[in-house]
């Protein structure tokens, strides 16, 4: 393993310039910099000096140069530093904390290594063997039966694992240089090939990790697992995992990955590492305002999102009303945005999917970690229960932000609130054999809030879910899931003996899952699957709290259903140029009984006067279904430029019912029944990609065109708390929405980030003739999240290997709002009379945060590394405005402006190792 | 009477996004701040007919207004008193009709409310007639209780109504009130000089309260009004019942309550659809900004313009018989009052006199001993301390009904 990681950093090292020839006097050179002394020994001898030009500066150092062997010299001067020297011929590199193997190993000019010898009809066997992974590049690794045809097809396959956890790594692309066969690792790690027998060079990228060549000679199908190492001298802050290239070569449009360990260091309100705020500073995704529980992906609205954690949905990701997502960063690997081309085994959601991956835990060795903040403290400990086969990892997080409201004036009323949550995730895999593993996974999250002792608020996410994967051969690996979601709130209200009472609202979800991967061809790779889904959801139990109560307790009836999906994709590699990812995917709902429904006239919109029918339904009472569509097409032109288009069509089943603007505790969702009909959008996408200055520069431009059916806006004044008959209070609303998005990124040298660009529009219409009173008078009215204008900058400056400053900056238009147009005398008061729905906006946004990080050692040495961080979120302290308002204070009606961040908000936060 | 009572709590689930969105706010306001802001570019819908009253029993009273700009204040050009005002019945009759407004007001006599007859109300105005939806009254059932409440010291003093109607009456209530309260200056002075007894008689005369003359300026009155829409309902309850609604809140040192405060609470059943028509409006007006406020909206009332229905009517009238219900706080009794530190009342006199006839004019003669022959005394009070109408805002216009007889 030493070796191999020598090995790389030999392939990856840089030459870091060579210096100027400089005659020199001087017998001592006492703290000055490193890069002068370089200078000075390179110009004295015959020596190149190469090093990591990042890693060296600003280090000063003092030596005696007065002997002749430079080597000494140096070696000398490094001593107490990290750094190593190396030195081949007339070269020296200079590495932290490696050296190199400057000579061959032994054996390596033998005859060729058999790593993994296979034929189809061994397969099993092979996979039962002990793991042997590919380190070496320098070795050329046969697989397969030698005594083979060599004709037909070979599938060479495997698993990257990070080599020092034993972890998976997903998102890395392996792949045959000048052709178009290449794989994406997924989230197991997995890869797979489908090649004819012969020689190649398999090319290892992206993922965050170094790059790599393995040269196989392939003889039949057969299996290489490859070992990989996390980069350590690029810049990884906020880079988006390191395509590239993978922009160019992947057929879907509008995906972003995103590694956990890349987002730590972005400044953020309170330093609390946070997703769903680095998911808002992509193109294309926006929240109504600072503090808001939900994100809006291309024009959809908050509840169009799929938001998956290990495959469970995630009802509310957010703690504290929105100031932190409900994810720990210290437990979260991954996460994958899926804003235009959703793959065909997702559905549920119109608008997009964030699939978010927690991490296996280290396979080697027990490891833990723990972070204080501001606000949030959190633990994480992780390791093997049996090595290289059973490893968990348990993380917890919990709150003391109840001093908030201790902060409070007493005046507030609320000095004496609590406030605060706590989440715990879990998960545990064993792997039976090559063949076989089993993963277990679970989460649970709880808000409890109180403003006085009288009330209690709290809400709750639990996630449990197992998943079983099986390779059944090279080529084809089924997982097979299964799970329970829950989310639930419940608030008391006990001020009053007479009026007390209770209010609860919750939802169940039990899954099922069967996806199959089959690598059917060099061409084909096909997808498909079926899962299903049962609902039951209570959408409201009121209850009088305590014996003096007079509140009548009521119970909304419950809502069931069974949703379920067959699907199946194929990515064709048409020409080598050319690719095609193509899929269906039929989705059935079932609204299942019992329950009574009411029926109402023909012609009219659902209300109390149009009722025709009272019925009572039991069983399946109405089925929903319909295909859903996913087409992705690429042509790349060149290996650095290519162009997509695409289009996705989906089906949504579960809505939220809020007419507030963003995200609340107390929302609550409501199945499609026999009067709500499911959502429906199709979005069309095109995009084009170019990467310059050697695939360093990515840029992109991405446009898109969405329409929305069956939408659920709201009857003026409707009431959505405790309403047996929610149809007659909402009104069938079409939306559209369009925009292009522009990105620039650069993902290597000292400064590194992304700039991006967007206009975009989201509008609703309210055209069903049903309707007397459409809002805007029935045509287009923007969103509440509907901005036009919006440009994005992260960005990061390494000046050194462990010391980085980071700086975001975010422009927007206004969010649009309603405001009065006129005033009126009423009861004793003043009142307003508002404008059509969102005819005016809220002043432009703009924000800067700046983040100073200090990254922990790489010396594996240490017990402990430890990171911190300080920085200011609102760097300038602008006074962005969440709201406009105005309200009737003394009788008499004012203007205000609200704004959630008024100033500069520094923090500061400790991460510890060990 | 009652003075304490259990601390009123009317807040069902409706107001718990409301609260959140207090919280947040609240959490955030060391962070956050809230600054007056008026958005440049509204473009003003004026002119907008507001009805405001219901058809009622005895007197119905109905008020005619214009909506005006964000940017302009309420003056009496906004009145409409050139308007007709009627009162019909569904089998054609006019109950009553008025053209004339005193304060934009039209009263109309519409006496009994028969309960098998629907009321509407019309109003014909530049041309235009406007007509409400013909309803049939609702009786409203009588107020049980008008009481205060005053947790402790520092604590503010609230005004509660409870009522409780039968099962199948209308759930939702509107409720208004007009406060009266007498309050006294801080120093009783003792007498007045008359300056027309001049010469050597004595020209300072004693108050006698019993015997007269009395002192004119020690007793004051006041008054006010609610401020904003106060609406109720008991559709959640298994009892068409409600315990102590809160009427309005006020810190302990409010001068209401130095010496007698009365309070008279207008009671009125409403339908469902006016209640939410007003929650709306109140909604509209009190509810907003907060991260989790719901988007603002309006809902039409049951006031149509017949003659261009694109004309936009503000109101709900409702037909509904008033009940009333009287009830005072004698401060002797309740003890809420607080009294914030006050400046010094001192009597003044010789070289504590100012000298200046400007700052003459802020003292009122307290005590007096001006026989001729003797050595001529005067001692004074600042005006404030002694004439009611100088320290605070009442005046001299006592209810002809109010307890008391002094003036």
């Amino acid at each position: 393993m030493r070796r191999s990681i020598i090995a790389s950093t030999l392939a990856l090292t840089f030459f870091c310039g060579i210096y100027s020839v400089l005659a020199q006097n001087t017998q001592t050179f006492i703290n000055r910099p490193l890069t002068e002394l370089l200078d000075l020994l390179e110009s004295r001898s015959h020596y190149r000096i190469y090093c990591d030009p990042s890693q060296i500066e600003g280090i000063n150092i003092s030596a005696d140069i007065s002997g002749t062997e430079i080597t000494l010299i140096l070696e000398k001067a490094l001593e107490g530093t990290d750094f190593k020297i190396s030195v081949a011929g007339n070269s020296i590199f200079i590495l932290s904390e490696r050296k190199l193997v400057t000579k061959l190993p032994e054996g390596i000019l033998d005859p060729v290594l058999k790593a993994t010898i296979a034929s189809p009809d061994e397969f099993a066997s092979i996979l039962e063997k002990e793991e042997q992974r590919a380190a070496s590049e320098f070795r050329l690794y046969e697989i397969g039966d030698p005594s083979a045809t060599g004709m037909g097809r070979a599938v060479l396959s495997g698993y990257v694992v990070d080599a020092r956890t034993g972890e998976p790594v997903q998102g890395v692309y392996v792949y045959i240089p000048d052709t178009n066969i290449s794989s994406l690792t997924d989230a197991y790690g997995y890869y797979s090939l489908n090649l004819r027998p012969g020689r190649y060079d398999v090319m290892v990228t992206g993922g965050g990790q170094q790059d790599q060549k393995r040269q196989v000679q392939l003889y039949s199908s057969g299996k290489l697992d490859i070992e990989s190492y996390e980069k350590v001298y690029t810049f990884k802050e906020v880079t988006v995992v390191d395509e590239r290239r993978d922009r160019i070569r992947q057929t879907t449009l509008g995906v972003e990955r995103l590694q956990m360990r890349e987002i730590k260091n972005i400044p953020t309100a309170f330093g609390e590492s946070d997703i769903l705020q680095v998911v808002t500073s992509l193109p294309g995704v926006k929240s109504v305002g600072e503090v808001s529980s939900g994100f809006n992906v291309r024009g959809g609205a908050t509840d169009q999102n799929l938001i998956l954690f290990n495959e469970g949905t995630i009802f509310n990701p957010t703690h504290l009303f929105g100031m932190f997502s409900a994810f720990n960063p210290d437990v979260v690997r991954d996460i994958e945005l899926y804003k235009s081309s959703i793959p065909s085994k997702f559905g549920g959601r119109i608008s997009s999917v964030l699939d978010i991956t927690s991490r296996e835990g280290n396979k080697k060795e027990f490891k833990g970690s723990a972070s204080i903040g501001l606000l949030t403290s959190r633990l994480t400990v992780e390791g093997p229960i049996l090595k290289d086969r059973t490893s968990f990892i348990l993380g917890g997080r919990t709150t003391y932000s109840d001093w908030i409201l201790g902060q409070l004036p007493e005046s507030s009323g609320y000095k004496d609130g609590k406030a605060g949550f706590y989440d715990i995730n879990a998960m545990l895999n064993h792997k039976f054999s090559e063949r076989t593993s089993l993963y277990f996974t679970g989460y649970y999250s709880q808000d409890r809030f109180r403003f006085e002792k009288t009330e209690l608020y709290k809400y709750r996410n639990a996630n449990a879910s197992m998943k079983l994967r099986h390779v059944f051969s090279p080529d084809v690996i089924g997982h097979f899931s299964a799970g329970y979601d829950h989310y639930d709130y419940d608030t008391e209200n006990t001020a009053d003996s007479i009026t007390a009472y209770s209010l609860k609202f919750k939802i169940d979800q039990f899954f099922g899952k069967a996806d199959f991967n089959w690598s059917l061809s060099s061409k084909h790779t096909l997808n498909f699957g079926i899962n299903t889904l049962y609902y039951q959801l209570e959408p409201g139990i009121f209850d009088p709290k305590g014996k003096q109560s007079i509140i009548v307790a009521d119970r909304l009836q419950k809502d069931k259903a069974l949703e379920s999906a067959i699907y199946i994709g194929d990515k064709w590699n048409v020409t080598d140029k050319f690719t095609v990812d193509a899929g269906i995917r039929y989705s059935i709902f079932n609204v299942l009984g019992d329950r009574t429904y009411n029926t109402y006239a023909p012609g009219y919109l659902p209300s109390e006067e149009n009722v025709t029918e009272v019925k009572n339904g039991t069983g399946v009472m109405k089925t929903y279904h319909g295909p859903e569509f996913r087409l992705s097409l690429r042509y790349a032109f060149t290996d650095d430029m290519s162009i997509k288009a695409g289009v996705n069509s989906m089906r949504q089943y579960i809505h939220k019912v809020s007419n507030t603007s963003i995200m609340s505790p107390t929302d609550t969702w409501k199945l499609s029944d026999m009067n709500i009909k499911p959502q429906t959008g199709i979005q069309y996408a095109l995009g084009i990609y170019k990467n310059f200055l050697g695939n360093m520069i990515e840029t992109s431009i991405e446009g898109y065109y969405k329409t929305m059916d069956d939408y659920l806006d709201y009857r003026n004044g409707a009431e959505l708390m405790m309403n047996h008959h929610i149809e007659t209070d909402v009104l069938p609303t079409k939306g559209r929405a369009y925009g292009v998005e522009f990105m620039i990124k650069k993902n290597t040298g000292k400064l590194n980030g992304w700039v991006s660009y967007a206009y975009s529009r989201t509008e609703l219409k309210q055209d069903d003739k049903r309707i007397t009173s459409p809002v805007n008078n029935g045509g287009w009215y923007p969103t509440d999240f509907d901005k036009p204008h919006e440009f994005k900058f992260i960005g990061n400056y390494k000046f050194t290997h462990r010391v980085s400053v980071s700086l975001n900056a975010e422009y927007m238009t206004g969010r649009p709002i309603t405001l009065p147009v006129s005033k009126y005398e009423y009861a004793g008061g003043q009142y307003v009379f508002y404008s059509d729905r969102n005819k005016y906006r809220v002043p432009d946004y703009f924000r800067m945060d700046l983040a100073f990080n200090l990254e922990p050692s790489h010396h594996l040495t240490l017990l402990t590394h430890s990171m911190f961080s300080i920085g200011v979120y609102n760097l300038t302290g602008r006074k962005n405005a969440h709201s406009v308002y105005y309200k009737a204070e003394d009788g008499k009606i004012k203007g205000y402006k609200l704004a959630i961040f008024g100033s500069p908000i520094p923090y500061a936060s400790y991460n510890i190792k060990f | 009477m009652s003075y304490k009572m259990s601390k009123q709590r009317h807040i069902l689930y409706l107001s718990l996004k409301g609260k959140i969105a207090l919280l947040v706010f609240a959490g955030s306001l060391i962070l956050s701040c809230v600054t007056e802001y008026n958005h440049p570019g509204i473009s003003s819908l004026k002119g907008l007919l507001v009805v405001e009253g219901f058809i009622t029993d005895n007197v119905t009273e109905i008020r005619l207004t214009r909506s005006y700009g964000l940017e302009q204040e309420y003056n009496s050009f906004f009145d409409v008193d050139n308007a007709t005002v009627s009162v019909i019945t569904d089998d054609g009759r006019v109950v009553d009709q008025m053209s004339y407004a005193k304060d934009a007001i039209y009263r109309l006599n519409t006496g009994v409310l028969e309960p098998e007859t629907s009321y509407s109300l019309v109003i014909e105005f530049n041309g235009d007639r406007y007509q409400s939806e013909f309803l049939k009254p609702l009786f409203t059932p009588e107020i049980t209780d008008v009481s205060f409440y005053k947790g402790g010291p520092g604590e503010p003093v609230t005004a509660l109504v409870s009522t409780q109607g039968a099962l199948d009456d209308s759930r939702y209530y509107l409720w208004s009130y007009e406060e009266n309260w007498e309050y006294h200056a801080p120093r009783y002075v003792l007498g007045f000089e008359d300056p027309d007894k001049g010469g050597d008689e004595d020209r300072f005369t004693y108050y006698d309260e019993e015997n007269g003359p009395r002192n004119p300026v020690y007793y004051c009155w006041d008054s006010d009004r609610y401020k904003h829409l106060l609406l109720g309902t008991s559709e959640k309850l298994t009892e068409n019942r409600i315990d102590n609604f809160k009427l309005y809140e006020t810190p302990p040192s409010d001068d209401r309550y130095s010496y007698i405060y009365h309070i008279k609470v207008k009671q009125n059943s409403i339908r469902k659809e006016c209640y939410q028509y007003l929650s709306n409006v109140l909604k509209n007006g009190m509810d907003l900004g907060n991260i989790f406020s719901p988007v603002p909206s309006e809902i039409n009332g049951n006031v149509t313009c017949l003659t261009d229905e694109n004309k936009v009517v503000i109101g709900y009238v409702d037909v509904s018989t008033n009940v009333y219900y009287g009830q005072y706080l004698i401060e002797e009794e309740a003890g809420f009052y607080e009294e914030l530190p006050q400046e010094s009342c001192m009597v003044l006199s010789g070289d504590d006199l100012p000298t200046d006839e400007e700052s003459l004019k802020n003292l009122i003669l307290f005590w007096g001993l001006l026989d001729p022959g003797y050595d001529q005394i005067r001692n004074y009070v600042r005006l404030e301390c002694g004439d009611c109408r100088a320290s605070r805002k009442g005046d001299k216009n006592k209810p002809d009904w109010w307890l008391n007889d002094h003036i």
